[in-house]
């Protein structure tokens, strides 16, 4: 071994004296002497080759890359278009399906296909009518299917999800099958979207899941599904019996779904929500009990008040503008006294907006104190405030 | 002898501490591909139809600091206003300029100077006047008029009239993707256990890219060569850095160009500081020891998406006051909260990041200098081992462009935004340039932040003229 390493010294030695200019000879000599000298210094010239290959390599990538994302562009805007055009043409029936079929060019080529259904996707989101059920008829009769059903397979998250949305809106009957079996992923993202296509899948029971639901229920799914909920015709359930959850996600997404549905016989389940301990679960209460206007929770309301953080103490008392009464008044005008400038400010538009009674003691309230009674009613009657 | 032990010691101390950064930064490059590649194929799904059609979408609020800018004032809001987000109010704070910025915004915008009642929550400079339009269309838009007090000062005086549950930090003058508020607000509806009390976004070189009503139309790569060296710096920051950061969960430093956070978590830390100049990596420190102190769990994610345009300095003088300053800024954050370093109690965050910035940010140009000095004494007194200096040099040297390359490559595959093969030349080419003739720059402007800091006691900010984006056109 220790020969060979003499003699490979030896070869670079006599490699430099042959090949590199004269005045660099002495340079080199040391050079090599103190690679075997020192092998830490050899160590760095290996890492400094496999650098220079590094970059090298990067850069040809870079290339490469480059150009091949610039050409699949160019090819999926030419084929988007193309598709489109087509299909546009057999939904107004001024080709038949044969045509079609011939005009469908490359459509057996993997990224076609996948160009094809993304155009497939696209329609059926925003066509409406008589079409609506054309796309997934296409879809089907060409065997997209089982492209989809293959990316629901994959273990990379976003062709899984890729794979769900498609053959939910495309394809039901074979989402249905798998679906529910994701609904509880350890992947959040995988859930989030199964869960989104469980409520297209059951349009009669959108929520059923919830209740064997696991995982989180963020919020981001929560406008997931309430988007859903909107868009398609799917059945609005009563949400009393979801606040049973032991999931607080489940509980505010109810809570807010109550308030936009204006499900008014929850009130027994909403006022016993005021003592949930979690802040926001309390807040949506609150605003439940407002929005809703369920005056049988205004003393309920005025009990907790002392104890609630500030952000809730702001709503009960913009609770009290729309449930409050004559009655009211003293506990409104004890925040104006004592409260923060924000509550204050808001038990002022309470009491300007809540009757011309309370508006007349609002303005006496004025000389008799040091508040400045006029800035706030100044502030609470420009309505850009 | 003697001699001999301390030359060894010395040695041994640079070589491990050059080794010692490298490996930290090839870390974090290797944990950023890893949360690069998921965000890029998340983003090949994502779509905020749920989020802008919906009733529900937070109220986000905009503040955006002005001080003499009257020249794009108008264009500015213009391009705030156009943001494509359900529910956002735009605060302009008009921070006691000293030419017609408020004047034209008032002329523009049919504002007016409305009653109002404002809850000081933050301290801050005495506010003049609220003042907003007559126009339903322009009704998200307040301007707040206030005495000079510096940014951060502003930035309160925002906060304390902000109605949003989140506001963004920006500066006005930056050029923020109309999609921006959607993609900062989507980490916070994400959360599980953690509360997210923040989140960064991606800022990114608008020089020589072409700008029109305040809207980036076309990317360009910079002609000037600083402002070049600033997009690779850029990438690598952004892209191998604060990505690997948030994901390590030890991100420090929120960009003040842009940021979202969570105003009441802001606020019950203390707001922005205003007696520094490193104000946002400050309160993203601060707001991180509010919730360790309280054991609350928390999360600060980071959108690595283009979403902000910035104009860099592109003379010498410009470029380096901002660099003093931002070296002014860290020391001062570590310097104040030095009850975080190595302390367990602050979790990653004590452990790992804010020593790292110590050793590796603060320390390193001078850490570099006391190097050089070394070396010329060595090589004064005719000791030194050229060949181990060569090597070591081209190391280094290589070290840095394989670096910058990768910056460039994980841009390129991400976000593919300059597609134009000349473009992507230009950046390889000063890849190679910018150790040699930027980088040694950097180390100077961070030595004399560290003077001015230490030995002037300097506390302003400097002088950060713009050539604004209409010349850069």
């Amino acid at each position: 071994m220790f020969h060979l390493s003499e003699h490979l010294k030896d070869l670079l030695i006599s490699f430099g004296n042959d090949n590199l200019p004269i005045f660099f000879h002495r340079f080199f000599i040391r050079l090599v002497e103190t690679c075997y000298n020192y092998p830490l210094v050899f160590l760095f010239i290996l890492v400094i080759i496999f650098l220079v290959i590094n970059i090298l390599l990067i850069i040809l990538t870079l290339y490469y890359t480059n150009t091949r994302k610039n050409r699949r562009d160019r090819y999926f805007s030419i084929y988007s278009n193309h598709y489109e055009e087509v299909l546009r043409k057999y939904l107004f029936n001024e080709i038949d399906w044969d045509l079609t079929l011939v005009k469908l060019k490359r459509y057996k080529r993997p990224l076609n296909r996948r160009i094809l259904i993304s155009v497939l996707v696209n329609f059926q989101e925003i066509l409406r009518g008589d079409v609506d059920n054309a796309m997934s008829d296409i879809y089907y009769r060409l065997g997209l299917y089982n492209d989809s059903i293959r990316l629901t397979r994959s273990s990379r998250f976003y062709k899984k999800i890729l794979g769900f949305r498609e053959l939910t809106n495309l394809y039901p009957k074979g989402a249905e099958e798998f679906i529910e079996q994701y609904i509880n992923s350890p992947d959040d993202l995988v859930a989030a979207e199964a869960q989104a296509s469980y409520i297209l899948l059951h349009p009669e029971n959108p929520f059923d899941f919830l209740k064997k639901l696991t995982g989180p229920f963020t919020r981001w799914t929560q406008l997931t599904a309430f988007y859903l909920l909107r868009k398609h015709p799917i059945s609005v359930p009563s949400f009393a019996g979801y606040l049973q959850s032991e999931n607080r996600n489940i509980k505010k997404f109810s809570l807010r779904m109550i308030i936009y549905f204006q499900q008014i016989e929850c009130e027994s389940e909403i006022l016993k929500m005021l003592d949930n301990p979690d802040e926001t679960v309390r807040f949506l209460c609150i605003q439940s009990i407002n929005s809703l206007r369920l005056f049988s929770g205004k003393e309920l309301l005025k009990n907790r008040y002392p104890s609630e953080t500030l952000k809730n103490q702001t709503e009960i008392v913009k609770a009290l503008r729309n449930i409050g009464e004559n009655e009211d008044y003293d506990f409104l005008e004890n925040i104006i006294k004592s409260g923060s400038i924000t509550l204050q400010t808001e038990a002022c538009r309470a009491l300007y907006y809540l009757n011309p009674e309370c508006l007349d003691r609002l303005k006496l309230t004025d000389p008799k104190s040091e508040l400045k009674i006029k800035q706030f009613i100044a502030h609470v009657t420009d309505q850009r405030n | 002898m003697l001699a001999d032990h301390l030359r060894n010691i010395f040695q041994t101390f640079f070589l491990g501490y050059a080794l010692a950064i490298f490996a930290c930064y090839l870390f974090l490059a290797m944990v950023s591909a890893s949360v690069l590649k998921r965000s890029t194929n998340l983003a090949k799904i994502s779509h905020y139809d749920p989020l802008i059609a919906s009733p529900f979408a937070p109220v986000i609020t905009v503040i955006a600091p002005a001080y003499n800018e009257a020249v794009t004032i108008i264009e500015n809001i213009k391009a705030l206003l156009a943001l494509y987000y359900p529910s956002f109010e735009i605060i302009v704070v008009n921070d006691g300029s000293k030419d017609n910025t408020l004047e034209k915004a008032i002329d523009a915008f049919e504002l007016e100077k409305v009653p109002y009642v404002i809850d000081y929550k933050l301290n801050c400079q005495e506010i003049r006047g609220i003042y907003k339009s007559r126009k339903k269309a322009f009704n998200n838009l307040t301007i707040i008029d206030k005495l000079n007090g510096g940014k951060a000062d502003a930035l309160n005086a925002g906060l304390n009239v902000a109605k949003g549950d989140y506001f963004i930090s920006i500066d006005v003058d930056s050029i923020i993707d109309p999609f921006a508020l959607q993609k900062l607000i989507k980490p916070f509806l994400e959360e599980t256990d953690r509360k997210v009390i923040a989140t960064g976004g991606g800022v990114r070189i608008a020089n020589s890219c072409r700008i029109e009503n305040g809207h980036l139309i076309e990317i360009n790569i910079p002609d000037k060569f600083l402002p070049r060296c600033q997009v690779i710096e850029y990438n690598r920051a952004f892209l191998m850095g604060r990505l690997a950061w948030s994901r390590l969960d030890g991100l420090l430093l929120i960009s003040g160009a842009l940021g979202i956070f969570d105003k009441e978590i802001a606020i019950a830390a203390g707001g922005y500081l205003t007696k520094t100049v490193g104000e946002d990596m400050e309160l993203v420190v601060r707001m991180r020891r509010y919730m360790a102190e309280r054991k609350i769990k928390y999360l600060i994610p980071y959108v690595s998406d283009p979403l902000c345009w910035t104009e860099a300095p592109s003379s010498l003088k410009v470029l380096g006051s901002q660099r003093n300053r931002w070296t002014r800024g860290n020391i001062d954050t570590l310097l104040r909260h030095r009850k975080v370093f190595f302390n367990p109690k602050y979790g990653f965050m004590g452990m790992v990041s804010h020593p790292f910035w110590v050793f590796f940010e603060w320390f390193a140009p001078i850490i570099e200098v006391l190097g050089i000095i070394y070396f010329m004494i060595i090589a004064i007194l005719g000791q030194p081992n050229w060949s181990f200096f060569f090597v070591m040099l081209a190391f280094v040297y290589f070290f840095s462009i394989t670096f910058s390359t990768y910056a460039i490559l994980f841009d390129h595959l991400a976000y593919h935004r300059y597609k134009k093969k000349r473009m992507i030349i230009r950046l390889i080419f000063t890849a190679w340039l910018e150790p040699i003739l930027y980088h040694p720059l950097n180390v100077y402007w961070a030595i004399r932040g560290n003077f001015d800091y230490f030995i002037l006691k300097k506390k302003a900010w400097g002088k950060m003229p713009r050539a604004g984006f209409a010349k850069t056109t």
